[in-house]
């Protein structure tokens, strides 16, 4: 088992056309994603990796149902392409970057009264290892296994996760929640998910600084009955510049690295300092 | 039950330093003015000659973007005697344009805001008759006084109006504003009632940057001169104290390398994310970028994934042949053809590693 998608998940590709969904397409079918069509407004009848190309979500489910889309739309076409999905029923793995926080926060709205999973913006995807992937992670430095994944980072969870496979400890699921300040999916509805799965036995969270998610999380961990181990980057981070990431930004006291560690261990979750100190603490956890 | 360690302590999630455009006061007051919020009256000058004659008591107050102009003498109350002499003085002090306003005779101040609260990923409304102090002031001081509403479908003008005291038109016209012009924070502190108007006596607008290919403001000006030319190239760079350059991909492991460094006690004098994908080019106006603090070692860490290692090490090689960079680099990449970009750097006789910790301590050893 695992979270959100498996083997048998089907996805449509908005976006599938442009020079980002095309290479990662690729990706992803080769990955074993079962991608059934694409969506590009304009461009019916092409076909790229085999794929069919639709104009409308809703031409793409006539010609066969899915469950999840994954969006590499421009910015400025994010918001009525995510309206687009979700008013078709379908769950959403955003990838586009630099989408206006007042449409991110429209398409929230709608995902939570169509009741939808939406994950990003900003993010590099989803992935169940050799099961499925939507997204733009490397294939190979994944492993199948019994560790789940949630993160606010790109680079940083495949430097975790690559650490993690070289040790022997291999992936349920793993999932970039995205860097902006509003996003979908987060820590907290990902733990719940990953509490109801049978195969994941432990969790790792990455998270940085910015917001209060995770000292919110904290809160909610108290009771969780897997073990979690965290880190937090941007312990040296300035206050008041943002770090690459929009929502990475320490505003006034609030959104400290140290805020999040404190948090985290009042709660009794071991926080690593560095990347390597995870499968440390993986390996003395107690799990089966 | 154990009361919540959070809930003890009031969370502002406002915007007050986000990468976010952020307009001057007579900006803000100049989009207040034209959408039926009342400001006292004033005007802008870039010189003092510009004074003429006045009709009582003003407030000079300086048209800088960083906080603290009072303490820092760039709020002053002036008369026809001394208004020139005053301006002239704060001209001197890195000011360009000064906003001469009528000194308007304050009774009550109260605070008024719309922000975005992250996680309830809703526009959210505060308010606190205890206006005239900076917000974060007053969550510390008076938590239990910043009224909070969140502008979703239950929101109600007219019942919030009514609690706060405050016109309903004001509470519509704000989060109105608010969507049009695609703000992160629109802020009136003070919001002052004089005779029965109110009076908005301050500004703090924030726009977002992501929305300006929909809105009509001109560039930002907030970033330092390094910044604003790694935002020109596509670059995420942030300025900091120490004197080991940082270059990497992904802001979250630029972070990282960053707090490892620091761990195994170097000091960092830069953040910088190359982005996704980077190429030969933005390795080397990396490089440039970084350099031009003179720092005494650089640190470069990259996971490849779409960004290919031999490009990044390719981008190294040229900078390197074309400058003469004389202090320590370390190198660590993994990934897309890490094994072209390690052939890449045997040839030139760079150091490759393959660990970002050992990456980390080598930089530290070799710059002290």
């Amino acid at each position: 088992m695992a979270i959100i998608i498996d083997e048998n998940t089907k996805c449509i590709v908005q976006g599938l056309t442009g020079k980002q969904g095309s290479f990662h397409t690729k990706q992803m079918k080769e990955y074993g994603t079962k991608i059934v069509s694409g969506v590009t407004p304009g461009k019916k009848g092409e076909k790229v990796e085999g794929i069919p190309v639709f104009n409308t979500i809703k031409e793409a489910l006539e010609h066969e149902k899915a469950e999840i889309s994954v969006m590499f739309v421009p910015p400025k076409f994010a918001k009525d392409a995510a309206f687009e999905a979700l008013e078709n029923d379908l769950h959403l793995v955003i990838i586009t970057e630099h989408i206006p926080v007042h449409d991110a926060m429209e398409i929230m709205a709608l995902a939570k009264k169509k009741n939808k999973i939406v994950i990003g913006p900003n993010c590099p995807g989803i992935i169940s290892p050799g099961k499925s992937k939507l997204g733009i992670m490397p294939n190979h430095i994944f492993k199948e296994g019994k560790i789940g994944v949630i993160s606010r980072s790109g680079t940083l969870t495949y430097e975790i996760v690559n650490e993690l496979t070289n040790s022997g400890f291999g992936q349920s699921t793993v999932i970039g929640i995205g860097g902006d300040p509003i996003i979908g999916l987060d820590f907290i509805e990902g733990l719940k998910k990953f509490e109801k799965d049978d195969d994941t036995k432990a969790v790792i969270l990455i998270g940085e600084i910015g917001g209060n998610m995770e000292e919110k999380t904290a809160e909610f961990l108290k009771d969780y009955p897997k073990p979690v181990i965290a880190y937090i980057a941007g312990r040296t981070a300035p206050k008041g510049k943002t770090m690459g990431h929009a929502g990475a930004i320490i505003q006034g006291n609030a959104g400290t690295a140290e805020q999040k560690i404190k948090a985290f261990e009042k709660s009794g979750i071991k926080v690593a300092e560095l990347p390597s100190e995870i499968i440390k603490m993986l390996k003395d956890a107690k799990f089966s | 039950m154990e009361k919540g360690f959070l809930t003890q302590k009031l969370f502002i999630p406002v915007y007050l330093n986000s990468k976010g455009m952020k307009l001057k006061e007579y900006q803000g007051k100049e989009i207040f003015h034209d959408n039926g919020i009342k400001i006292p009256d004033s005007f802008l000058i870039t010189s003092p000659e510009q004074i003429k004659e006045l009709k009582g008591e003003v407030v000079l107050k300086a048209q800088v973007l960083h906080g603290g102009r009072g303490k820092a003498g760039l709020i002053q109350t002036a008369t026809q005697e001394d208004a020139k002499q005053k301006a002239e003085e704060m001209f001197k002090k890195d000011v360009k344009e000064i906003l001469v306003e009528e000194k308007v005779d304050v009774k009550e101040e109260y605070y008024l805001s719309i922000t975005i609260d992250r996680t309830e990923k809703k526009a959210m409304l505060m308010f606190s008759k205890e206006g005239g102090i900076d917000i974060e002031e007053l969550a510390e001081k008076h938590p239990k006084k910043i009224k909070k509403y969140y502008l979703d479908e239950e929101f109600s003008p007219k019942k919030t109006a009514k609690e706060l005291e405050i016109p309903q038109w004001l509470i519509e016209k704000l989060y109105e504003i608010f969507k049009k012009y695609d703000l992160e924070l629109i802020e009136i502190n003070p919001l002052v009632k004089v005779d029965d108007n109110l009076l908005a006596l301050d500004s703090k607008i924030i726009v977002d940057d992501n929305a300006l290919f929909r809105q009509k403001f001109e560039k930002d000006e907030s970033l330092t001169d390094i910044e604003k030319k790694a935002k020109e190239a596509g670059l995420s760079y942030v300025e900091l104290e120490g004197n080991i350059g940082i270059i990497g991909n992904g802001a979250g492991l630029v972070m990282s390398t960053l707090d490892m460094v620091n761990h195994y006690g170097g000091k960092v004098a830069n953040f910088l994310d190359v982005g996704g994908g980077a190429d030969k080019e933005k390795m080397e106006k990396s490089l440039e970028l970084v350099m031009i603090k003179k720092p005494k070692g650089i640190f470069i860490n990259i996971f490849g994934g779409i960004t290919r290692c031999d490009d990044i090490a390719q981008g190294l090689i040229d900078y390197k042949k074309e400058h003469n960079i004389e202090i320590p680099v370390v190198i660590r990449m993994i990934g897309t053809n890490e094994e072209e970009a390690k052939k890449i750097l045997e040839e030139n006789q760079i150091h490759f590693i393959n660990s970002m910790e050992e990456g980390a301590k080598k930089i530290v050893e070799l710059v002290k």
